[in-house]
């Protein structure tokens, strides 16, 4: 029943903007923002739904964290001034593939879980939110790269703000993740391949700052996407450590 | 950006630092915990953060930037020079050691002062009065809360997981916890045995069976129980589940059942003594302010005054 409801409000905000972007990318009407926004009200009741369903803030698992990160990119993209109403169709694709991917896992990886004890904590508010809002940007950017790439357009300003913002709010998740693992782990750092990998973005984010040439900085926007990527889902599957709740 | 030749060395150097550097913490993630440990501390791989860190320091002085951008440059460069080493001076300053304590146990504060090789204050007497393993009251499977009571000169303090407890200058988490059996007698085919003193029992020529404590639920705990065959291949196994009827039922068969059931908790604490902790904290607070105010905070003031 639970299930049921959650799959029927996904599935209502994934057909809102696969409408709006279908729409919207043939020429068929050209605006439709009551369902972008329809959208984003389903996927917001579903975060809702979730919050209180499990008790918790909704990203504590996989199943979670996909569905709170598709939201928070949508959140972004139809809120922008910046673009018209067609490259924000084709901008919020991504976060139509992550709803996809939320809704394709099985059902044992979405029963609501319980906290289990070192994910009980108020950093969980401060430390995830940061990962997945630096996230959020850092898919932006990577889209905004290609299609500068593709359409032969400057996107360089809006480049630029998205770069900072990333590197931010990562590195304001690795700090507040590292006073989370001295109050948990007692230690600021362990060395566990989460923490690795999210060095690894942090230092080719760093590197994208530095570069003075455009191919090679979009070259380690690429990079640091990729390695964001593993970050999220690579150690999520393929390596386990201290941060590996099951 | 740098506008000098040497500037543009330094820049290079930079990206080929973090790219190593980016490279060897990728290589990292995939090997033993016990290698990381290593080759971290190995002056291999030191030697490219210092490098990261000496860069900072002298790229104003060697490359021809204007005194607007050299300050634009310590504005978010000072504070992560200062964050890298409060992080290493954290390290080299910093203590710790991983302490059992049975249910009903005690240890003394000077012995693990002494472990630390620190000087004490007050000598204080810290004993386990209880650990408990608090479950969730919806499903009553999952782990709420480990919960270590303690009492420190028959005062009752409680550490629990995200709760460490600060004594004098250290610090006590609670980071694990295991089982100890005090004793464990079951019947076998009409004998009685000591799992203690027999962990596997020879059942004839060919059979022996094995009888393992693996998971405590409710004070009461589950166990494995396995027979072997001779070239020690397991021929039939099973869990037994104190709560469980038809689980052992299976094994009435052989005749089992047990006769004392008597297990402690053993509670696990790292201790601590980390006493510029705050140097870290501050700096990493400084370092995180100062991105914002020179991404955001800046720009955002300038175009405040400008309207006024």
């Amino acid at each position: 029943m639970f299930t049921l409801i959650e799959f029927f409000l996904i599935f209502f905000a994934l057909v809102s903007w696969c409408i709006y972007s279908i729409f919207v990318l043939f020429n068929l009407r050209k605006t439709l923002t009551v369902f972008l926004y329809c959208g984003l009200f389903f996927h917001f009741a579903w975060i809702v739904y979730r919050t209180v369903l499990v008790t918790h803030a909704p990203f504590s698992n996989a199943y979670e964290s996909i569905l709170f990160f598709s939201f928070l990119y949508f959140l972004k993209i139809s809120f922008s001034k910046y673009w018209t109403q067609k490259r924000k169709a084709i901008l919020i694709l991504p976060a139509e593939i992550l709803l996809i991917i939320g809704l394709l896992l099985p059902e044992t990886m979405k029963i609501p879980n319980f906290l289990v004890p070192a994910l009980q904590s108020f950093w969980m508010f401060i430390h995830v939110p940061s990962f997945f809002i630096g996230y959020t940007s850092l898919t932006y950017l990577f889209v905004l790269c290609l299609l500068e790439f593709f359409l032969k357009k400057d996107f360089s300003l809006i480049i630029k703000s998205e770069l900072k913002q990333s590197f931010f709010f990562i590195t304001l998740g690795i700090i507040t993740g590292g006073f989370w693992a001295d109050q948990c782990w007692a230690s600021f750092w362990n060395w566990d391949p989460k923490e690795i990998w999210a060095l690894v973005t942090f230092i080719l984010l760093t590197a994208a700052f530095h570069c003075e040439s455009k191919k090679i900085k979009y070259i380690f926007i690429y990079l640091s996407f990729f390695a964001m990527l593993f970050t999220y889902f690579g150690v999520m599957f393929l390596l386990s450590g201290l941060h590996s709740y099951k | 950006m740098a506008n000098n030749f040497i500037g543009k060395i330094l820049n290079l150097i930079l990206i080929l630092n973090l790219i190593i550097l980016a490279v060897f913490s990728i290589f990292l993630s995939f090997i033993p915990s016990f290698l990381v440990q290593n080759i971290i501390s190995s002056p291999f791989y030191l030697i490219f953060w210092a490098i990261l860190c000496i860069l900072i320091i002298i790229y104003p002085f060697i490359s021809n930037i204007d005194s607007e951008k050299t300050l634009k440059f310590s504005r978010i460069h000072i504070p992560f020079l200062f964050f890298a080493i409060s992080i290493v001076f954290v390290f080299l300053t910093s203590k710790s050691i991983t302490v059992n304590i049975e249910e009903g146990n005690f240890i003394s504060l000077s012995d693990v002062y002494n472990k630390m090789n620190l000087k004490l204050k007050k000598d204080s007497i810290i004993k386990l009065y209880s650990f408990e393993a608090i479950k969730y009251k919806k499903n009553n499977k999952s782990i709420k809360s480990f919960k270590s009571t303690l009492l420190i000169d028959n005062e009752k303090k409680i550490i629990e997981v995200n709760k460490p407890l600060k004594i004098q200058n250290v610090r006590i988490f609670q980071k694990s916890w295991k089982l100890g059996l005090n004793s464990l007698v079951y019947n076998f085919k009409d004998t009685t045995y000591d799992l203690l003193s027999t962990k596997q029992l020879q059942v004839d020529d060919n059979t022996y069976f094995g009888f393992y404590p693996i998971e405590i639920v409710d004070k009461k705990i589950n166990y494995k129980w396995e027979i072997k065959n001779k070239e020690n291949e397991i021929i039939h196994s099973g869990m037994f589940l104190n709560n469980d009827d038809i689980a052992k039922s299976e094994l009435t068969k052989y005749n089992f059942a047990i006769v004392k059931e008597d297990y402690k908790f053993i509670s696990i604490f790292e201790i601590t003594y980390k006493p510029f902790n705050f140097i870290f904290a501050f700096v990493a607070v400084l370092f995180i302010f100062m991105l914002l105010f020179e991404f955001w905070l800046r720009d955002f003031i300038q175009k405040v005054r400008v309207r006024k």
